[in-house]
Order: C-alpha cells, then structure tokens, then sequence
C-alpha cells in the first residue's frame, strides 16, 4: 500500500472545520464584553480547523511514521528499553489518580499520599538509601536535585571552597551538565585500559577543593566498577559526596545496591529500570534518595505520617526547597510501583540477571565481527568499536542506519566517546533467545555487507519512510516552524 | 523464575549459560565484591495483575478526585474539557513506546508532532521559536532567568507581584547556589510602579505572570520598553496558554522569553503532573535556548523530513558547557497538547477561553451579592478572582466540601495580607446552575 505522506496540521486546515465543540454555558455575553479591549487578542489565532476525523487519520498517519518498543526489538544502549506492560497505562488511569488536583486538602488525597510515601519506601530498599524524594522529573533533574544537596550539605560544613566535582570520561552527559548548573567545576577522569577508573586516578584532585564524584555502576561500558569500595572511600575521606546515576541500574537490582556501595545520593531513571514508557523523550521520573546524613536537605515538601494519616511537610529548615511545580510525575510513579509489585524482588532480581544473560550472549557472538576493545564479561550492555575490516568509507552510523532496514532500532552510536566507532547494545530482559538469534543472525549479515556491499550501506536506510535526512541543512539553515508558503 | 515481564525460559537461560561456558547465572556477578552481593535481597513478595490491581484501586478509592466535585479549584493547574479523542490518539503505543527521536528516519511521526508544537507554541505567543519542551511551567521559568543572567551576564531578577508561588520556589532553588538574587516587587496599582522599585543597570530579566496567580490581566504595553532601556530580558509566564485565546500574544510587546505551564492544554490534573513546560523567545537567543529543538530538512530523496536540530546546546555533545542539563523533557504531553489544539481549532480554544471567562465574571458578580463577601483586588482578571470572606475560612471550605464543592484556594498560606482571601477559578465546565447553588450555600454559612 502506497503511503500518504502527512502533510502539516496548518496545511490541512479549511476555514469552518471542527473537531470539538467545547462545553457551551448557559450565560450570556460575548468575547468583546469579557475582556478589556486593551488587553484583547488582535494576532490571528493560527490554529488548525479540522474534524475529528481529520485529525484521527493524521496522528494515525504519525504513529505508522513511528518506531517504539512494541514494534520492534530496541537493543539502545543505556536506555534501557523494556517493554511496557498495558497493565500500567490502566492503572495510572484510575480516575481515583488521574483526576486529583495536586492542590486538594490533604484529607481527599490519602491514598496517593500513602502510594508515594510507601514508593519512597520500595525505592529505599532497592537502592540501599534512607530517604527518597519523588519531585524529580527525569534523571538529569535528579542529578541537579542532588548536586544542589551536595552544595547546601557542603555550605553547612562551611566548605564552599569544595567546587569541584568528578567524573569519569565515559559518564553520560547529563552529568557535567548538571554538575554546572549546581555551580560546580567539573573535571573529567579517565578510565584504566581495563575501561573502569582506577583509585589512582583521583589522587591529583584529592585536595581541598574536592566536593565529590559522580559515577556510573555498571558504567557506561557496560562493566561493573570493581574498585568501586575502594573509590568511595577515597572520596569521603577527603571530605567529598559521592553521586550514583542510576542509568544502569537495571543491571544490578538484587544483586547489589548503591547504598551498599558507599554511594551518599542516588536517582532513579523510572522510565529505564522500572518500565514506565519513553513517550519519545518523556516523561521519565528522576526519584532521587539519600543517605540519612543528607535528609535534611531533601526538597521539601515531603511526606511525613500524622495521628491523622499522611501529611505534607515544609518543616525542613535546611531543605533545598522545591526542585518542580507540585510533587512530582505521580503517575509515572504510579506506573513504576505497580511494576515493582509485580514482579517483586526475585522477579527484579531475575530481570537483572535476563538481561546481562542477554547482553553477555549477543557479545560473545558479535565479537568475531565488530571490535570488542574490552574482552571480558560484560553486565546489562557492551560497547562495540565499529565493524572489522571494513570497505573504505563505511562507519557505525551506515551500519546504525543499515539495521532500519530490518526493522531493529539501532544501539546508542558514538558513545561512549572512548570507544571510536561506538555501539552500545543494551538488549534488556524483554528478549525471547529468537529475537538475540535474529539480531546476531542481521549484525553478522551487515558486517559481510561492510565488507562487500559498502554502497547499501552507506545508503542506508532503504525500507524506511524516509531516507537518511539532511542533518546538516537542517542545522544551518534552521527551519523550526511551519510558515505559510514555506 | 516465570512472568509474563520476562519472556526467557529457565532452557533458553540454560542454553545460554552453556554458550557462555558458564555454570551458573552469578557467574556473571562475580565481579562485584562479595560483601556488596550478600546485602542485596529485597524482601518483597511479586503479585498477579489481579492482585496489584487490588492494591491500587484501594489507593486510588482512599482519594476523592476533583472531579466528583464541583470545583473551583485552580491556583496553577487547569481543569479544562478534554476531547475523547485525545486519549486513544495519544495511546497509540508507537508514540509511547518510542525513545527520543535521535533516529529521525524512524521518528517522522515524533518529530513532525514536535515540529507541529513548536509551529503551534511559537503561533499562540507570538514568538519566533519554540523548543521541544521542558519538565513544567516552573523549570521552564527558572531556565528562562537562567539564559537571561547568562545572556546579560548580571545576576539581579525582579519578579512582578503575582507570580505562581511554585514557580517562585522553584526559581529560588535553581538560582541560590549560582549567586543570583531574586526580588519580589511588591504589590501596586500600576505594574509601572511595581516596576519602579525594583529595575536598574544590574538587572538581567524581570519576569510577569500574565494573567497572574491571582487571576489579574496585565496591560504588558511598554514595560518591555523600558526594561529593555537597562539592557535587560523581559520574560512573560504564561499559566494557563488557553488565555491565548483572548489575550494578546506577548511577542506583540516584544518581550524577549514567553514561558509556562502548558497543562491545561489536554492533559489531567493527575495529582500534579507529568506536566508540561514550554519555551518561546526571540530568535537572537536562539542558540541559547535549552532543550531539544527539532528543525525541517530534506531527506536524501529531496522529501521534506525533521530532524533534532542545533544539538550543539545540548548536553549529550556539549557536556558541562551545555546551555541547560535537560535529557528526558516532556514529548509525549507536548503530543497531547498538540491532539488538543488541532481538535479545539481556533473556535474551540476561543469558546473554551470565553466560557470559562463568562463564568468567572457571572461567578464573581453573584458573589459580590453576597453578604461577608468582598473583592481582594480591584484590577481586571480572567479566569479566576480572589474574593475576601468574612468568617473563618477553613471551617467554611470544609462545610462547602461537605456539600460537594472545591472552594477555591486558601490564599492565607500565600500571602498574609490576604488572610480571609480565597482563590476562585471557573473553568468552561461550570454551570449556572452550579455557581447558584455554590452561592446558595456560601451565602447561608456567612449568615
């Protein structure tokens, strides 16, 4: 079937169609009445004017245009993409969730309360910390939630002069960017040749200025930190914080906690480890938790229990304050929590375990063909360096952009930066042992195309609703709106 | 250990050990410390679907949802009429289940919805450019003074009275450990006068609510004017976008960043969020903006495609000198907001605006009749009013909740000026028929 290419909303729109009648009331008086000519609106308003239908079949269109973990195994790397059970969606959907106003008395709202302070609770225990926060939107404003705790719990040392903060070469992203915006110097550590940091490489920054370290573990390479007591140590006792970025956390669950670690704070990404869906970017939920000596900054307000039942509090004078508008994603909480329930802990446990079962066997087989440049077993994802002995010209992104054709969402490419030619092949625990065979089966086939067929992949993709697109053009002439004519 | 969450079998984990020449799965463990190991059982049973489906309906049924009421209940989020269509187009799982569209040949629909978002966000406010999203009106604010003490290079924001108490938190907190001072300018007649007391060469942005948290319409006319005058950014903070509808767009006053909470465009109250933040500016601070943008380009076919653009922002290539640390943002509430738009129209979102606004004025009159009720302030508002009452406020919501009404927002907690004052918002969804009765039973509990 040929497909119609969706053209834009404004496009489409014909002077005198609708697509919903709002709510008439029962009062007289019109636009020009209500509202004092001096403040009124004189800008067309450019919206869209469609039917119901109309708008259906556009957004239909869209998701056919779409690619999201149930149509097709999505082995990105440290993002975990698992699937995300129906059941979930049902729940946050309860009226008794999704209609409460967050400024509701609290009497009208113990059952949420209860949910979120018991959330807090399970989160505690997973991770090996004492008291959480739920006000973080996503796992980079859960490291800026707890980098802002850093900075108060060190103001209160009187040590403002500790502005630097750690972070290994193969740490996300969000890390020194978060790291900045809390008002800290960022300086970057790297890794062993064995791809894990090494106690002696944080001995040049082990001074005064030190305020702490952020890590991964596992870390971004897929390997678990072995040194990892040994690194906490060091950092506290020269006085600093020590950060986990529980991007991986999928890996270890029930098997080790960050708490156990030495860690002192800890978010948690909700929509990687705990299968609340990606929604093409969001929203996740950033929970982060704390080590008791680090309560007292937590935002506030937070759940406390009363002779009454559950209650907010702001009585926590060296709070941070508030990091987000209200409490915090509540129905991705919602979502996570029914997760955790359902499987329990062995079933976390075992989900773990599945899913470094799954990375290590797509590793052990891939190895002939792609670069492995740390050969050794790996956790919940594997680095490869790029495919071996290619035809000139080929790279990672033909080969990323050669598995469209197959209908597999590419791994994460190009990171971690340590690896040139990276692939970060995160399967996950959602995997049946035919889909891993299929992807070795494709990624085995795509190398002998490297070799062989360079200009099939460098064309790559061929099946797809689009070709590859102009990144660059779209880059230097920068086209970001629909305008008439256009 | 079986569960429908974990497709392989105990024989396909055998076989897979056995490809790994390993005798047993915590093999694979072995490289964390054995003392870590031995601390990490959870002690939590697993359930069926049915099982946890109990658990949670009984949280849920311990709540009593705004919706069971008649609600007057905004001060920051915005019950308004959500179109059925809405839920089934947004749960199209190839929209939900998808990651940020980094692959844009298999994120066309993602990313045309974007594309479609910042075209529709930049339209209403009448900005040049809009980014992808942020968290919620709030983080989108303290962004916004955040670009603006970086574009300025000053470190002084004055806040004109009126400002959503959450957004005002929020910025304290993201601005306290940078050295930047806010300052909240007290309440006056004229925003000129609030102005006034406040504006000088240090100041890198003044921020207006508009309409406020007190439901009040600004005239933005000049004061962008004169801000700019000391070199500084204007930024407007928009509550409730369905204003829009009615009120000027801000660009039209040449204010420099249009920011807010996009909630009340289609998505639930859901005790608080996921909301949704939005971002519009002039376009010379483009390049400043933080977030995901998505720009139009051409595939290698010469079709028109979209494509994550000008990432050189960001933090995933620029690290810590990134303009802003956000990753995840909001795309699917932006997708929301985009179904909602496209199926309310200009005429929806206008009859949806009036009819909230009619009620308020309607609301408001009737209540000025009553005896013990009195206006808080005397200036043109929208959808919502603060009234002062006389008697005592807690015991006289609680009797109203009694009878099924939110009253409104205590204001006492907010100001303590206005200590007897409540917070009224009437969406389109009131009826006459409700705001009689409600005035009915205000007015005999004032006897």
């Amino acid at each position: 079937m040929k497909e119609m290419k969706p053209p834009l909303l404004l496009e489409m729109s014909r002077p005198g169609r609708r697509g919903f009648l709002p709510p008439q009331p029962d009062l007289p008086g019109t636009e020009e009445e209500i509202v004092p000519p001096g403040l009124r609106r004189r800008t067309p308003l450019r919206l869209p004017e469609l039917s119901e239908m109309e708008v259906t079949r556009y957004f239909t269109a869209l998701a056919r245009r779409n690619l999201g973990v149930d149509q097709g195994f999505y082995p990105l790397g440290s993002c975990t993409m698992k699937y995300n059970p129906k059941f979930l969606e049902e729940l946050a959907g309860l009226p008794g969730f999704k209609d409460l106003h967050p400024l509701q008395d609290e009497e009208t709202v113990q059952g949420a309360l209860a949910l979120c302070y018991y959330a807090e609770r399970v989160f505690a225990a997973l991770t090996g910390m004492d008291e959480f926060t739920l006000q973080p939107a996503a796992g980079a404003h859960g490291e800026l939630t707890g980098l802002f705790i850093m900075k108060a719990a060190l103001q209160e040392r009187g040590e403002d002069e500790r502005n630097v903060i750690l972070v290994p070469d193969t740490a996300h992203g969000t890390n020194p960017a978060s790291a900045a915006l809390a008002g800290f110097t960022v300086r970057t550590i790297p890794s062993s040749p064995e791809g894990i940091i090494e106690p002696a490489a944080l001995e040049p920054y082990l001074g005064p200025t030190l305020a702490g370290m952020m890590l991964t573990n596992p870390n971004t390479l897929g390997l678990f930190e072995e040194r990892i007591l040994e690194l906490t140590a060091l950092i506290h006792d020269h006085g600093g914080l020590v950060y986990y970025d529980g991007a991986n956390l999928n890996a270890i669950l029930g098997h080790a906690r960050p708490g156990d670690m030495g860690f002192d704070l800890v978010h948690l990404n909700l929509h990687k480890t705990f299968a609340t869906p990606h929604g093409g970017g969001g929203p996740g939920a950033g929970p982060l938790g704390v080590k008791a000596h680090l309560a007292k900054y937590l935002p506030v307000p937070r759940i406390i229990t009363t002779a009454e039942g559950y209650s907010w509090s702001y009585d926590f004078p060296s709070s941070i304050g508030q990091v987000k508008g209200f409490w915090g994603h509540f129905s991705v909480i919602v979502k996570a929590l029914a997760y955790i329930l359902s499987l329990g802990g062995e079933g976390l446990k075992q989900a773990a375990q599945d899913a470094v079962l799954a990375a290590n066997y797509l590793q052990e087989q891939l190895k002939d063909d792609y670069h492995l440049p740390y050969d050794r077993p790996c956790m919940h994802e594997f680095v490869l360096g790029g495919v071996k002995n290619p035809a000139p010209g080929v790279r990672t992104l033909d080969v990323a952009k050669r598995l469209l054709d197959y209908g597999i969402h590419p791994p994460t490419i190009y990171f971690p930066q340590v690896v040139p030619e990276a692939l970060m092949i995160e399967p996950t625990e959602s995997v049946t042992l035919e889909l891993l065979d299929y992807f070795v089966a494709v990624m085995k086939e795509i190398a002998v195309q490297a070799r062989e067929e360079p200009e099939r992949l460098k064309t790559a993709p061929h099946t797809t609703p689009v070709r590859r697109v102009d990144e660059v053009r779209a880059a230097r002439n920068p086209v970001l709106k629909w305008k008439e004519n256009s | 250990m079986t569960h429908p969450y974990l497709p392989l079998t105990g024989e396909e984990r055998r076989r897979i050990l056995e490809k790994l020449d390993l005798a047993s799965p915590e093999d694979l463990f072995a490289g964390i410390p054995a003392e870590i190991r031995s601390k990490a059982r959870l002690d939590l049973p697993s359930h069926t679907e049915h099982e946890v489906r109990r658990i949670f309906t009984k949280w849920a049924e311990k709540n009593i949802p705004a919706s069971r009421y008649v609600s007057f209940l905004g001060a920051g989020a915005y019950e308004h009429a959500i179109p059925a269509a809405v839920g089934p187009l947004l749960g199209q799982s190839a929209f939900y289940t998808s990651y940020t569209p980094y692959q844009p040949e298999i994120s066309q629909g993602m990313l045309q919805a974007i594309f479609e978002f910042q075209t529709l966000i930049a339209g209403l406010t009448g900005m040049d450019v809009a980014n992808a999203s942020l968290y919620d009106g709030p983080t989108a604010l303290a962004e916004a003074v955040l670009l603006a003490c970086a574009y300025t290079r000053r470190s002084k924001v004055l806040l004109f009275s009126g400002l959503n108490p959450e957004a005002e938190k929020v910025l304290h907190t993201y601005t306290r450990f940078l050295g930047i001072k806010v300052e909240s300018l007290p309440y006056r007649e004229e925003r000129r006068e609030e102005l006034a007391a406040g504006l000088d060469d240090r100041t890198a942005a003044v921020v207006l609510q508009n309409p406020d948290f007190m439901g009040i319409i600004s005239e933005i006319g000049d004061l962008p004017e004169i801000v700019h005058q000391m070199n500084a950014l204007f930024i407007v903070y928009i509550n409730d976008p369905v204003s829009l509808a009615l009120l000027e767009a801000p660009g039209v006053y040449g204010v420099d960043l249009t920011v807010g909470e996009g909630q009340a465009f289609g998505l639930p109250l859901s005790f608080g969020g996921p909301y949704l933040g939005f971002f519009a500016a002039r376009q010379e601070l483009l390049r400043r903006l933080p977030g995901r943008i998505v720009g139009e380009t051409v595939d290698a076919e010469g079709k028109r495609s979209f494509v994550l653009t000008l990432q050189a922002r960001e933090q995933h290539i620029r690290r810590e000198r990134a303009t802003s640390n956000i990753c995840s943002n909001q795309a699917l509430c932006a997708l929301a907001a985009v179904i909602y738009l496209a199926l309310l129209g200009p005429e929806g979102l206008k009859e949806t605006a009036a009819g909230a606004v009619r009620n308020s004025r309607y609301l408001y009159h009737e209540l000025m009749r009553c005896p013990g009720v009195e206006p808080l302030i005397n200036r043109p508002f929208f959808h919502e009013f603060p009234v002062r009452i006389r008697g005592d406020v807690p015991a006289i919501t609680r009797r109203l909740k009694e009878k099924g009404f939110l009253a409104g927002f205590p204001l006492a907690a907010y100001r303590a000026e206005y200590a007897g004052g409540i917070l009224l918002y009437t969406s389109e969804l009131r009826t006459k028929e409700e705001m009689d009765r409600f005035c009915d039973e205000l007015e005999g509990l004032l006897r």
